[in-house]
């Protein structure tokens, strides 16, 4: 096997969840290694690392991303927001609110994944129909669940939500 | 022991504090401060409180600037799991395995065989660098076993491997890319021998059996009435093959573990259905007892992490204890889905006859499963399979037997359903097709074969309690609207592109272990514990895996003690600290030890002393009814069963054979169901499961013995997509035995899935389906043939 | 040591490409997934890598003279969104994975990946687009069928970069669109089929198909086409046709399907597609 290459470590500045983070780390190591190891924000899940499942999700510069696949490099001088940070804002407790009503949440590996992708899902469409939730939700794995009730929580979300999106 | 370096002093032993999530208080005041020790706790007074730990008698706790309270430690118990149910993983807070830190942790991996039979004759390891260290066969304390049913399964392998992915070795340090190139560097040289993978190759024995003579791991057999007799009333004799294939878990949290030492104990945390079972392994591969099991949250079960937790801990406790330090072992997505536990693929061989009235008066089945190198859990899927191999009809002469074949692969193990989906699909499927050949309707026919309350069961028992099989054929007719529908699709345009096709699947599940193994075997305890303030928590060692037992089980005591639920905790399962109620299996959480809560809160509010601390035990005792014999497997094969019936709607295209799932409808009898919004969840979730197992979840041994389906892209499972809204009711149908008259339903809602989309494929494209899964592949290759 | 790079112009990218061997690097949903390791450690990447992604003026879709041109770096999800994209890109692009990878990965990567299962390959086969080839010497164009030689191979050379998509105007409203994936989302492709005509009073005028993931490239014969046009739907002979392109398809077994399976579907929708033109 050839010997390993190196790569020399990068300074990279992003915006974590409304706060300035400046981080000196490998440049192709993926922002959800970065987010869980070297920031400590373990509510970003790792689920199987080739952008497959979703657990990772994570909003980048306002869109749905598996966190897995992006390395840190790319991240400079953007704006991430994870669960960590949406569950201080009004609109993330809706979300996780409704989706704790619906009790669409059983083991609660892939719910983190799921509350960024409901919120981006109804931050662009605040009214959708099953299909759109269904299609909204086609990069989050769930186990668990069946989906059926992660389904009505986007309802629960969408309707008593209503001014919110 | 936590020590808080803001205050430079005082020291409290980590048992004796409230519920403080320390690390994460610990990092709001002081930055980015590391975590404290390994404690997880978290308490109910706000997210922002401070803790300062103070000597002796109790803590001071801040929210804000201001003193709230004083707790007296003496009063305190042991962690507990937030009672704001799923409110931790629903905000992100809740802390699995990988998501914890400890001080000094080092990594391990697995260095696993690449022959799949063989000798081993020499490993060459490459000099470790300091702070690296490496653990096989030869540093084993105690004995070299995973205690899983039998003591065939090395912890790790000893001069031999039995299959590609066995544990040779474990290497632990603190960087993970140093690993990655030791394994990389690690050669073993083997002498091989020819390898069987299949159950026909284990037959042929080339190179001798991998196993005693036979390579027959298990056998079991049964018969009922007489089955010459049965077969001379036979008009006709049917004969049919019916298969089914491996299934990964797919769990979204993959296997991992973290062992430390602490006060003399090796203790092992990781995401387990099974602590006591964690708890037996390190106690045998380390020789003594000085061990603890701590379950963490869990990322997904379904039976996966029922044995093969054992796996990773023994050999991790073999290296904590050396070590004395924290030690880590996460398995990644491919390692995990291509060397962990699967289902047991089946071959089933059904000989049946059927007499001048239309009636099966003879079914002799006789049937494979692939056991994989070890016997793990496989006499036990046989004797599900064996005992339950009628489903739910009255046949009234039938020979089963059941032989389970050691082969070169991954040891099969447990999944939901543990042997009922694959009877249950073989079943349905085989009485759906004798009816056909004989002319009749499958529905009908099978009405008319269902069990009746005054049935004698396939073991020879009376059937306890009340069926409402047809109350419940009913409601799923009607729910689905199945009659209209079955005319509509017979009515279709043959020549038309989609075709629509229905199909329904009855089922059922024994609940808690086989035969009366509760009773001779598990002996479940479950206790109670009340503090002077009139808080209770329960202890038992089953876990919240996602079928929300942190809420039922609470659910149970609280209406039993008449206290309002926020006054009743749980345990984390800690075998330090909580009883062996049993493993969190089989369907048995509820009907076994739901009930055995029932029955110590029920004593507790009887002797209920106020201002007291009190402690109710309650042990497992068979209800009087139940009567087995583990030999001739007569009597009755589970406590109680559960019933269910599915029907599946499909669109068929007949250009590509893929399938589109239209209507799903579901009715179980669960006896009474404790919540229903968490049943439901247990109904989709493990009908959307059996839907995949039918349909797309494809898992295909290659020519050297591993999966070719090995990542996430490749190993499908349903997408919200995939399946559409299932409508589903649960009749009730009290248990006596059960709490609040409940049953077991976990697996139960996985058993009837398959069988109902495979019947809804074969009835839009008209050409038998034996064998799932139903891919766009078979559905052509029935369509067109060769 | 590698370093990485991350331009936020085409010249300055070009200067880079010009320097030595690096690896393009847009979205990066295929390489992290080819790169990578294990979990806990970085992909291992052997050159330099220059990121794309911050090039602005390559992430616009405009119109132009003659039809419309994409730049490279724009994201799938952008693609799928805009109305001036062909409708049979936006359909092909919109079933690519997931909504999460969908918002990073581009045109650019899939096409100079040149995977045998790449989705959006058989309609920009059709479109006849066209591949602006930049380096520090000027540009080049070429035709996207000249572009992949097979599997994972382009004519890419090291001081290029793909820059821009040209999709000439075409007037097609006839169109045809099956993916077979492993599943209803998040698949990859087991098979897909690619259908533009236009057909006036029965008559074709135009008409053209394409398969994907059934070859080392994708398979489209003008010269099959050829033979429709002019012809009266009633007349065409689609069991002919089928047989023809039976010999031009060449699959393979695989962990997802096999050979037979995308042998017989991909013809069966191609005579789908046949019929589907008798009720224009």
């Amino acid at each position: 096997m050839a010997s390993k290459v190196e790569t020399s470590n990068i300074t990279v500045e992003f915006v974590l969840n409304h706060r300035e983070v400046s981080i000196e780390v490998e440049p192709m190591q993926s922002l959800l290694h970065t987010l869980r190891v070297d920031l400590i924000n373990t509510a970003t899940k790792e689920g199987c690392g080739e952008g497959e499942c979703g657990a990772c999700s994570v909003l980048f510069n306002g869109k749905l991303v598996n966190a897995c696949m992006l390395p840190i490099a790319q991240v400079q001088g953007a704006e991430i927001l994870t669960l960590e940070g949406l569950r201080e804002s009004e609109k993330g407790q809706c979300v996780i609110n409704a989706l704790l009503e619906a009790k669409g949440v059983q083991c609660g590996f892939c719910s983190p994944g799921m509350v960024l992708a409901l919120y981006a899902l109804l931050e662009a469409n605040s009214d959708p129909s099953e299909e759109e939730i269904r299609r909204g939700i086609s990069g989050n794995l769930c186990r668990c669940t069946g989906y059926g009730m992660i389904v009505d929580a986007a309802r629960i979300a969408a309707q008593k939500g209503a001014q919110l999106w | 022991m936590v020590h808080c370096d803001w205050l430079a002093c005082t020291t409290i032993p980590a048992e004796s504090l409230p519920h403080t999530r320390l690390h994460n208080l610990m990092r709001l005041w002081a930055g980015t401060h590391r975590t404290l020790g390994n404690l997880e706790h978290t308490i109910p007074l706000g997210k922002y409180a401070l803790v300062v730990p103070f000597v002796a008698l109790g803590i001071q706790v801040f929210y804000g600037k201001r003193w709230i309270k004083w707790i007296d430690v003496r009063d305190l118990v042991m962690e507990t799991v937030n009672t704001k149910f799923k409110w931790e993983e629903a905000t992100g807070e809740a802390k699995y395995i990988a998501d914890r830190h400890y001080e000094g942790l080092l990594e391990a991996r697995f260095y696993r065989s690449t022959c799949p039979r063989g000798k081993i004759d020499k490993a060459h390891i490459p000099k470790l660098p300091e702070g690296y260290h490496l653990f096989g066969a030869k540093d084993v304390p105690g004995h070299n076993v995973l205690p899983i049913v039998e003591i065939d399964w090395p912890a790790f392998a000893d001069g031999e491997v039995r299959h590609v992915g066995q544990v040779i070795f474990l290497l632990v340090g603190p960087d993970p890319k140093v690993l990655e190139s030791l394994i990389q560097q690690i050669k073993v040289d083997y002498t091989p021998l020819t390898p069987a993978y299949t159950i026909e190759q284990s037959k042929a024995m080339a190179d001798g059996p991998i196993h005693a003579l036979d390579n027959v791991l298990d056998k079991h057999a049964l018969t009922k009435g007489d089955i010459d007799a049965g077969f001379a009333q036979a008009v006709s004799i049917i004969e049919e093959t019916c298969t089914t294939s491996y299934q990964e878990h797919t769990y979204i949290e993959t296997q991992g573990a973290v062992g430390y030492p602490k006060d003399g104990k090796v203790v092992i945390e990781g995401s387990m259905q099974c602590p006591w079972y964690v708890h037996h392994a390190m106690a045998v591969i380390l020789g003594h007892d000085k061990v603890r099991a701590i379950q963490c949250p869990t990322g997904g079960g379904f039976g996966g992490k029922e044995d093969y937790p054992d796996v990773l801990a023994a050999p991790l406790a073999v290296a904590v204890e050396k070590l004395q330090c924290p030690i880590r072992i996460i398995l990644d997505r491919v390692e995990d889905i291509s060397f962990t536990s699967k289902r047991h693929p089946v071959e089933f061989r059904y000989r049946t006859g059927v007499d001048k009235n239309g009636k099966v008066v003879a079914m002799d089945i006789d049937f494979d499963i692939n056991s994989g190198a070890y016997l793990s859990l496989s006499g036990i899927v046989l004797q599900r399979s064996i005992t339950t191999g009628t489903n739910v009809y009255d046949i009234p002469n039938v020979r089963i037997r059941g032989h389970a074949w050691a082969t070169n692969t991954v040891p099969t193990g447990a999944f939901r359903g543990f042997g009922s989906p694959q009877t249950c699909f073989c079943m349905e499927t085989h009485m759906s097709h004798v009816a056909k050949r004989i002319g009749v309707d499958p529905l009908t026919f099978k009405r008319e074969h269902m069990l009746t309350s005054d049935s004698t069961t396939l073991t020879g028992a009376a059937i306890y309690g009340d069926l409402i099989l047809e109350q419940m054929l009913d409601r799923v007719m009607e729910l689905s609207d199945y009659k209209r529908k079955q005319a509509q699709c017979r009515a279709q345009d043959p020549s038309a592109q989609i075709r629509k096709g229905l199909g329904i699947a009855l089922f059922q599940h024994g609940c808690g272990f086989a035969g009366d193994l509760e009773d001779t075997l598990v002996k479940a305890r479950a206790r109670l514990v009340k503090q002077s303030d009139g808080k209770v928590t329960i202890l038992v060692s089953n876990t919240d895996i996602g079928q929300g037992l942190t809420l039922t089980f609470r659910k149970i005591v609280a209406e039993h003690l008449d206290k309002p639920l926020e006054d009743v905790a749980i345990a984390v399962p800690d075998t330090g600290v909580v009883p062996d109620s049993g493993p969190t299996v089989a369907s048995r959480s509820i009907v076994i030890v739901g009930y055995l809560l029932e029955k110590a809160a029920k004593s507790l509010k009887q002797q209920w002393i106020e201002g007291e601390s009190q402690e109710i035990e309650e042990v497992y005792k068979k209800p009087e009814y139940h009567v087995w014999d583990q030999d001739t497997y007569q009597g009755n094969a589970y406590q109680v069963t559960s019933y269910g019936m599915n029907v599946v709607e499909v669109d068929v295209d007949t250009v590509t054979g893929e399938s589109k799932i239209t209507g799903v409808w579901a009715v179980y009898d669960v006896g009474h169901v404790i919540d229903e919004h968490v049943f439901k969840g247990q109904i989709d979730g493990g009908l959307v499961q059996a839907l995949g197992y039918g349909s797309c979840e494809k898992m295909e041994l290659n020519s050297d013995g591993v999966f070719a389906q090995k990542t996430m892209a490749d190993y499908v499972i349903p997408t919200a997509m995939d399946v559409p809204s299932i409508v589903s009711e649960t009749l009730d149908n009290p248990y006596p035995y059960g709490p609040n008259g409940a049953k077991g339903g976990g697996e139960l809602t996985h058993n009837g899935g398959a069988a109902a989309f495979a019947a809804a494929v074969e009835d839009a494209i008209g050409k038998p389906l034996s064998s799932i899964p139903v891919t766009p592949e078979k559905v052509m290759e029935a369509l067109y043939g060769e | 040591m590698v370093s990485v790079y991350r331009p936020t112009t085409l010249t300055e990218a070009l200067d880079h490409v010009a320097l030595g061997n690096v690896t393009l690097f847009s979205g990066g949903t295929d390489l992290m997934v080819q790169h990578g390791v294990r979990s806990g450690i970085a992909p291992q990447f052997d050159t330099d890598v220059l990121f794309l992604d911050a090039i602005s003026e390559l992430s616009h879709i405009e119109a132009t003279q003659d039809g419309l041109c994409i730049g490279s770096e724009c994201s799938l999800s952008d693609i799928e969104s805009d109305d001036q994209v062909p409708e049979i890109l936006r359909l092909s692009v919109g079933q690519i994975a997931a909504p999460a990878l969908r918002n990073r990965a581009t045109l650019s990567g899939n096409i100079c990946n040149a995977s045998p299962a790449g989705d959006s390959l058989p309609a920009l086969y059709l479109l006849d687009a066209r591949l602006i080839l930049a380096s520090a010497q000027g540009r080049r164009e070429v035709p996207i069928s000249d572009f992949i030689t097979g599997p994972g191979k382009t004519i890419l050379k090291a001081d290029e970069i793909l820059s821009h998509i040209l999709l000439p105007k075409v007037d097609l409203p006839q169109l045809f669109y099956r993916k077979v994936g492993t599943r209803a989302a998040n698949a990859l492709s087991k098979l897909s089929v690619a259908g533009l005509a236009k057909v006036v009073e029965g008559k074709v005028v135009d008409w053209r198909v394409a398969f994907g993931a059934v070859s080392p490239t994708v398979v489209r014969c003008k010269e099959l086409e050829q033979l429709l046009i002019g012809k009266n739907v009633a007349e065409i002979n689609i069991e002919a046709m089928v047989e023809q392109y039976s010999e031009m398809i060449h699959p393979i077994d695989d962990q997802r399907t096999t050979a037979k399976y995308r042998h017989q579907t991909s013809l069966k929708l191609l005579a789908s597609w046949l019929e589907a033109l008798r009720d224009v």
